[in-house]
């Protein structure tokens, strides 16, 4: 049992051509055996044959010496007698190859040379002493052999009666009766002899036809075993190569269908085991990039959905899934229409053939305005990314989905957002601007009663009253400040109309109206070139008046303020820089002094509102502009500020 | 030669530091009342409180009432300055600070807690009032 199967298993490591060659030399050897069965048959029946002509010959021989002794006897010619003798050579020559083949071993000279005296072809003589060697125990032949040995010396005794009756012819007086007596006994030999003779004839007849019927059943035997033999082969070899056959062309099936899965079962290690392993590994290696590829597929952000030239969905993401509410099975086989809102589908088809006759990477933005459609036959914005994917069945193409139906809300938001925040700064403005004129009526009336109070009880107050009373008059005083400047804030922008402005008149009518607080503090102002640009009057007229003021105020004490006004081009605008000797301001608030409301000094160091930079930037902004300065503790301060040209 | 503690006040108004010593000698409390015009004088008086061998001109308070809004270092910021003091004055037993603003402004309130509670005792809207002296001084100085 194992032994059949290694052997099996050896034929299975045998290549196709090998098998091949196995069967064809298996049935050229039978084949072969079959030819030497004919050729070994047709020679063994060509020497009976033999046999037969030579028993004919032998009998022929034997009947015409026979003929001419008998003759002999009557005629006394001594011709006859010379013919019986030469036609005695022929069943003497058989005798003596009987004689020969008797010999152990075979004397094969001397069995040729009887056969030859026998007058046998002696094309036919080597085989009638090999089928007497080999058959002699064959009953037909040993029945004929038989006649032969019991022929043999009755033909012998025919030569001493022969030359007992040559004797006497030949004797000076010859005898009659001796002579009758002799031919008489020659007579009884001769059809002792036809006896023998026939008996060889038939067996060998008889042998011939019995090795005819032998010779034909072993001929069938053998066609039958190489038919058999060729036809067994033949569909064993077929029947392991098409099984091989179907295991590949199933795993070919199964990887069109896109089952990397299934694998071809290996039966032979022949050509076909090897293609079938091949196909497996190929489907290991296919699996492993189609894997690849649907994790990649299901790891994609968006909602991916890849379609054939035909505009039906062939895959579709988990993503997508979600996005457009459809199961997979219910997406897969169905045109791309279906995610596209009715409005759009009749001109889909069109647009899905152009891109696919000139197919590129190609993003559709926000502008385009795109929209899918859920199962829900809900509407939502998208974004859609298109890119070609090359495949067996055609080019697909692989879109992919995202749903910015957040994005715009956000951007909606967005844009409600800074419209809220507009109107909330107007609202604000407005307040400011509406609070501050309004609570200048009651401040009014404050002041102007201290004023009567302080009047009508001149002198008549104890010292706490009178500091009470400053107080108040104080606290009025700055209030009036505080709304006059916040006023001044939020008017900036109100009615913001510009006109051609000549800085220079700008900077000369506040140095008049500074007039006073310039000569008190003994400063030196100095105005450089300024240009003509285009302002809004009053407010230009606001910032410089805040700068110069502020260049005034907060100058050293005991030196006298110096005071610089300039402005020169610079790429595409003014850049104005108020520069002054003054206190300074440290690093750190350079910023923060812009904020309103704030202040770097006490009221009874530096009196103000911290409102006056606060509205300078507010003006400068307005304008496009920026506002900023260069300073340290001490050793003055420049205001820088830009004007668009 | 000190005898009665002291109370501290930091704020840039001149009227509303008159106005505060007046409600709290009027609260009869047992305080002497300082003020400082502004953070960076608080800072100094603090400064030299602490470093000076001889204190007696600046003796350490034992309740400071901050202004928030000041000039140039506002009181959040004087709070800030105040971790860069030596250690030993916040762990002196006693010493309270009570915020004070004028601003209605809640998000005052919610930086304080926020980001000084391990300075600030408690918050309080300006102007002080004789009530809320002695409720303090009874609260966190009981007698």
């Amino acid at each position: 049992m194992t032994k059949k199967r290694s052997i099996f298993q050896l034929f299975g490591v045998i290549s196709i051509s090998g098998k091949l060659n196995f069967t064809v030399g298996v049935m050229a050897t039978l084949i072969a055996v079959e030819l030497l069965t004919l050729w070994f048959a047709i020679h063994t029946l060509s020497s009976v044959r033999a046999y037969v002509g030579g028993e004919g010959l032998w009998s022929k021989g034997q009947k015409d010496a026979v003929y001419h002794l008998l003759k002999y006897g009557h005629s006394h010619h001594e011709a006859d007698y010379q013919n019986f003798l030469l036609f005695m050579k022929v069943p003497l020559g058989d005798h003596l190859a009987r004689e020969s083949m008797l010999k152990n071993p075979v004397d094969w000279e001397g069995a040729r040379a009887g056969f030859i005296q026998g007058r046998n072809d002696p094309e036919d003589i080597d085989g009638m002493i090999r089928l007497m060697v080999r058959f002699h125990t064959e009953p037909h032949l040993k029945r004929a052999i038989d006649a032969w040995t019991e022929a043999d010396p009755q033909i012998m005794r025919l030569l001493p009666l022969a030359e007992q009756l040559h004797q006497e012819i030949t004797s000076d007086h010859p005898s009659q009766e001796v002579i009758d007596a002799l031919e008489a006994e020659v007579q009884r030999t001769n059809e002792n002899l036809t006896v023998l003779e026939d008996n060889f004839s038939f067996a060998l007849g008889e042998g011939s036809r019995w090795l005819e019927f032998v010779i034909l059943r072993l001929l069938f035997a053998v066609a039958l075993t190489v038919e058999i033999t060729g036809l067994l082969l033949a569909f064993s070899v077929s029947r392991s190569i098409q099984r091989g056959l179907k295991q590949i062309i199933r795993a070919s099936r199964a990887i069109a269908a896109g089952d990397f899965e299934f694998k071809a079962r290996v039966y032979s290690r022949d050509e076909i085991g090897m293609v079938a392993e091949a196909i497996n590994h190929m489907a290991d290696e296919i699996g492993q990039a189609e894997n690849r590829f649907r994790r990649m597929l299901e790891s994609a952000p968006d909602a991916m959905v890849i379609v054939n030239q035909e505009g039906k969905i062939r895959l579709v993401n988990e993503q997508a899934e979600k996005v457009f509410g459809y199961t997979r099975g219910e997406l897969i086989g169905q045109p791309i229409e279906i995610l596209i809102p009715d409005r759009f589908e009749a001109s889909h088809p069109s647009r899905r053939q152009q891109y696919f006759a000139k197919p590129q990477i190609r993003t559709m933005g926000m502008d385009l305005e795109l929209y899918g459609k859920r199962k829900n036959g809900e509407e939502f914005p998208v974004e859609i990314s298109l890119s070609p994917l090359e495949t067996e069945e055609g080019l697909w193409v692989s879109s992919a989905i995202r749903d910015i139906s957040e994005k715009k809300l956000d951007h909606l938001a967005l844009r409600d957002y800074a419209r809220k925040l507009e109107v909330t700064n107007n609202n604000l403005e407005q307040f400011a601007y509406v609070a501050s004129h309004d609570l200048q009526e009651p401040l009014r009336t404050i002041t102007n009663f201290v004023t009567m109070f302080q009047e009508k009880q001149q002198g008549k107050l104890d010292q706490d009253s009178e500091v009470y009373l400053d107080y108040i008059v104080n606290a009025s005083e700055r209030m009036k400040a505080l709304i006059r400047d916040l006023l001044m804030y939020s008017r900036v922008g109100r009615h913001h109309v510009t006109e051609s402005i000549d800085t220079a008149e700008v900077v000369n009518a506040v140095l008049q109206e500074l007039h006073t607080s310039v000569q008190e503090a003994g400063a030196q102002v100095t105005v450089g070139f300024l240009p003509v640009l285009r302002a809004n009057r009053a407010e230009l007229h606001e910032l410089f008046l805040n700068l110069i003021s502020n260049a005034i105020k907060y100058g050293k004490p005991g030196i006298a303020a110096q005071i610089g006004i300039e402005a020169r081009a610079e790429n595409s605008h003014w850049l104005f820089a108020v520069k002054d000797n003054g206190i300074g301001i440290d690093k750190a608030y350079s910023e923060r002094v812009f904020v309103i409301f704030q202040r770097l000094h006490n009221q009874n160091q530096y009196s103000g509102t911290g409102v006056g930079l606060a509205t300078c930037r507010k003006i400068v902004e307005l304008h496009g502009g920026r506002i900023w300065l260069e300073s340290a503790p001490g050793e003055g301060t420049t205001f820088y500020f830009t004007f668009p040209t | 030669m000190r005898t009665r503690d002291l109370i501290l006040l930091i704020d840039d108004s001149d009227a509303d530091n008159f106005y505060h010593r007046f409600i709290i000698e009027r609260a009869g409390v047992p305080y002497d009342v300082r003020s400082t015009e502004g953070s960076i004088e608080g800072y100094d008086y603090l400064s030299k409180s602490l470093s000076l061998e001889d204190n007696s001109q600046y003796p350490m308070p034992r309740i400071i009432f901050l202004d928030i809004n000041m000039p140039a270092i506002n009181g959040f910021e004087l709070l800030t300055k105040f971790r860069e003091l030596p250690d030993p004055w916040r762990r002196k037993e006693g010493i309270k600070i009570f915020m004070l603003t004028g601003s209605l402004n809640p998000d005052d309130r919610a930086r304080a807690a926020a980001e000084y509670s391990d300075l600030i005792t408690d918050f309080r809207i300006k102007p002080l009032s004789e009530e809320v002296v002695k409720t303090l001084v009874q609260e966190y100085f009981p007698v």
